[in-house]
């Protein structure tokens, strides 16, 4: 009787195990396996990038765009007798799984480069595991200066500019800009998030501003009231916060029911989707500097933001073009490595070679041209405010300033 | 320092919190000596069920500010309700089956169930609402500045933190009542103090410990539904680190003494917030564990815990 009850039970559990891993294949908006025409060789590019957890929203968003990309040059590679294939691994944010994706992903012989990742705690442990399994990386998101800078491994490589100017660049417009006299600043303990509200301050502080609170929360914290207590005591004119969009938000809304007025100023983790859809309201008039140009800016960005509505149902996060390009500039690297080989499936020594000899990149949105260690010579920051509530249109930011790679002001 | 009184009254709030959740882990300790890690998922689970009612009913026009108190009395039921059945529903199928098994066994399976918990509500929002993170509707909008004599800057107060304290005090008090006053709280507290004496004497041991998982549980959503409104912004993924946090403050009071549970939970909610203001935001998570590895040091049993024979 109890064992028959169990049975039943195991089955109906089997069951809706079965209907959430085809919901959420499902969901996937079509899986790697369709990629890719006939049986040629088969190249295996793996990204890696948070798929669950918190961070999930811009993880999920560079995969897609990196397979969105893959897709639509799979049919030239079937032309050249490859078949393409994409290998998404979710890293959760976590050191420790992302430098265990990077073991088993440099083990497998069929995957000549990675797309990842979006956190730079978690790249730059995980690079000693690329760099033995001579496996290249182009790196969307990550712009903490050791990403490239600590060990320059040739394998390494980013699209995307530095904290150690992007920090200083929401330095100089919260100075020039906005006029801003005292700033309070908040990290949220990951390399990522410290590394850029380090610079932040230490730019500020050169400026003549005057850094009036310096505090850290752990970024799956969720009660703010301490480091709120010391923001309505020391009055600034504005809060700068090292981190992500999740903590960003939470920041925001608990700032705004305890009436707290101020101006906020984020580092590209915060100017996404999901800071808008989280603090509604209160992220009108919040500013974010970010490491890309409005998606709209070009004609390959307009046809890109169409593209992925039309494969994920779904307005693309700002992270997703980053996967897209990043993923582009692979595969540009991969086509030429192909015809240096004569054809033939080319290595990993090989393809590292061709990825950092890309000079002159035009991707969707992102120019790239790598120098000799992997970063960006062409990369610019630009400084958004957002105008809406309405996450659909990732609250309509609307561009404030511009800031060239060495963190000077374009235009005017 | 100008804002220790407002330290002081944050971990106040924080800490009730905490406490309402103790109280779950030190009760099905208390019948158990289980220490069910599913508990904080179940806290979570109150959260979204409280958010996705009060979302509801601003999609039926019924703004949860309108009327501040029948919307959190909407949200905190079903919240309840739903917290209770699952607590008795991972009781029955993930820890009874386990009950003579070596005490290891039902912690894996208590740890194996969290993680199901906390992916099954990312999947189920993910579809209902094509996202996890949700944002919860303001309930009680307003914020109080009072102004005490003697202290340089105006204390803030959100009127939702003094709900939160108020329903919290409430349900402490209730559950007193119903442990010690009435036939069911007896029986607890004597399936806690002996199981077998306490079948013998005609006590479905069974059904008590189904009883102990629904109030714990009942409290645990509650809790969530008031943290949901104080903190603005939840995951699949909170319950975690208030989960421990909350055991902690079961340790710290006396694990298996649910008034001891209270205080531990109050404790370490001001001890973290005054901790913290004065070392920094970043050291307050170690000033929580700090807590407790002192008290485990200089008093195993807690501060109200009475010195309890090993049976682990």
């Amino acid at each position: 009787m109890t064992s028959g009850l169990m049975r039943r039970i195991g089955t109906a559990v089997l069951a809706l195990g079965l209907v959430a891993f085809v919901g959420a294949c499902g969901g996937g908006g079509g899986g790697s396996s369709e990629s890719g025409g006939g049986g040629g060789t088969i190249i295996k590019i793996a990204t890696q990038t948070p798929l669950s957890g918190d961070e999930s929203v811009q993880g999920i968003a560079i995969r897609n765009g990196a397979e969105l990309k893959l897709q639509q040059e799979a049919p030239e590679f079937a032309k050249m007798g490859f078949t393409l294939q994409l290998d998404p691994q979710d890293d959760k944010g976590d050191p420790n799984t992302g430098v265990a994706n990077a073991q088993k992903l440099a083990a497998d012989p069929d995957v000549l480069a990675v797309v990842g990742h979006l956190d730079s705690g978690v790249i730059i442990p995980s690079e000693g595991k690329y760099h033995e399994g001579h496996l290249p990386v182009v790196s969307p998101f990550n712009t903490n200066p050791n990403v490239t800078s600590q060990w320059k491994y040739p394998e390494i490589n980013r699209i995307v500019g530095r904290d150690d100017v992007q920090g200083p660049v929401g330095a100089i417009f919260a100075k020039q800009e906005l006029g801003v006299n005292t700033v309070f600043v908040i990290d949220n303990i990951t390399a990522y998030g410290t590394g850029v509200a380090e610079a932040f301050a230490q730019k500020a502080q050169e400026l003549g501003m005057q850094v009036v609170g310096r505090e850290s929360v752990a970024k799956d914290e969720t009660d703010f009231s301490n480091v709120l207590n010391k923001i309505a005591d020391a009055k600034p004119d504005l809060v700068y916060y090292g981190g992500l969009y999740q903590g960003f938000a939470l920041l925001l809304n608990q700032a705004h029911s305890r009436g707290i007025q101020t101006k906020w100023l984020g580092p590209d983790g915060t100017f996404s989707k999901g800071t808008v859809e989280n603090a509604k309201e209160n992220a009108i008039g919040v500013y974010a500097t970010s490491i890309v140009a409005p998606t709209d800016f070009t004609e390959a960005g307009k046809k890109f933001i169409e593209d992925y509505k039309k494969a994920y149902n779904d307005t693309p996060d700002p992270a997703a073009i980053y996967g897209y390009d990043a993923m582009g500039v692979v595969l540009e690297a991969l086509k030429n490595a192909i015809q240096e080989n004569g054809g033939k499936k080319p290595t990993r020594e090989q393809l590292t070679a061709a990825i950092r000899a890309v000079k002159d990149y035009q991707g969707a949105l992102v120019h790239v041209g790598f120098d000799d260690i992997g970063d960006n010579i062409y990369a610019g920051y630009y400084v958004y405010q957002y105008t809406s509530a309405n996450p659909d249109t990732n609250g309509d930011p609307r561009l404030v300033a511009q800031y060239d790679p060495k963190g000077n002001k374009v235009g005017d | 320092m100008d804002i220790l009184p407002q330290l002081f009254l944050d971990g106040l709030v924080v800490g009730f919190v905490y406490a309402l959740i103790a109280v779950g882990y030190t009760m099905v300790y208390g019948v158990l000596e289980l220490i069910n890690f599913a508990h904080g998922d179940i806290f979570m689970v109150g959260a979204f069920v409280g958010t996705e009612v009060l979302v509801a009913l601003a999609g039926w026009g019924l703004r949860a500010t309108a009327d501040p108190w029948l919307a959190l009395s909407l949200a905190l039921l079903p919240a309840m309700a739903v917290a209770a059945a699952l607590g008795v529903a991972v009781e029955r199928f993930a820890y009874r089956p386990l009950r003579r098994s070596p005490r290891l066994i039902i912690l894996i399976s208590a740890i194996g169930v969290s993680f199901i918990i906390e992916d099954l509500v990312r999947l189920v929002e993910t579809i209902h609402q094509g996202k996890f993170v949700l944002p919860v509707p303001t309930v009680f909008p307003d914020v109080y500045h009072v102004s005490v004599p003697g202290l340089p800057s105006p204390l803030t107060i959100k009127a939702n933190s003094l709900v939160v304290v108020g329903a919290a005090v409430i349900m402490m008090v209730v559950l007193t009542l119903i442990v010690s006053r009435t036939r069911a709280g007896r029986a607890m507290r004597a399936v806690a103090e002996d199981p077998v004496t306490a079948a013998l004497q005609g006590v479905d041991v069974d059904r008590i410990i189904a009883l102990t998982f629904l109030i714990g549980s009942a409290m645990g959503g509650a809790a969530g539904v008031l943290f949901a409104t104080q903190y603005t912004t939840i995951t699949p993924y909170i319950g975690f680190l208030i989960g421990i946090k909350a055991f902690t403050a079961a340790v710290v009071g006396g694990i298996g003494n649910i008034p001891g549970s209270f205080l531990g939970g109050i404790l370490l909610g001001v001890l973290e917030q005054v901790g913290g203001g004065f070392v920094g935001a970043k050291f307050q998570n170690v000033f929580a564990f700090c807590v407790l590895v002192a008290v485990l040091i200089f008093k195993p049993s807690g501060l109200l815990g009475q010195r309890v024979q090993e049976k682990v």
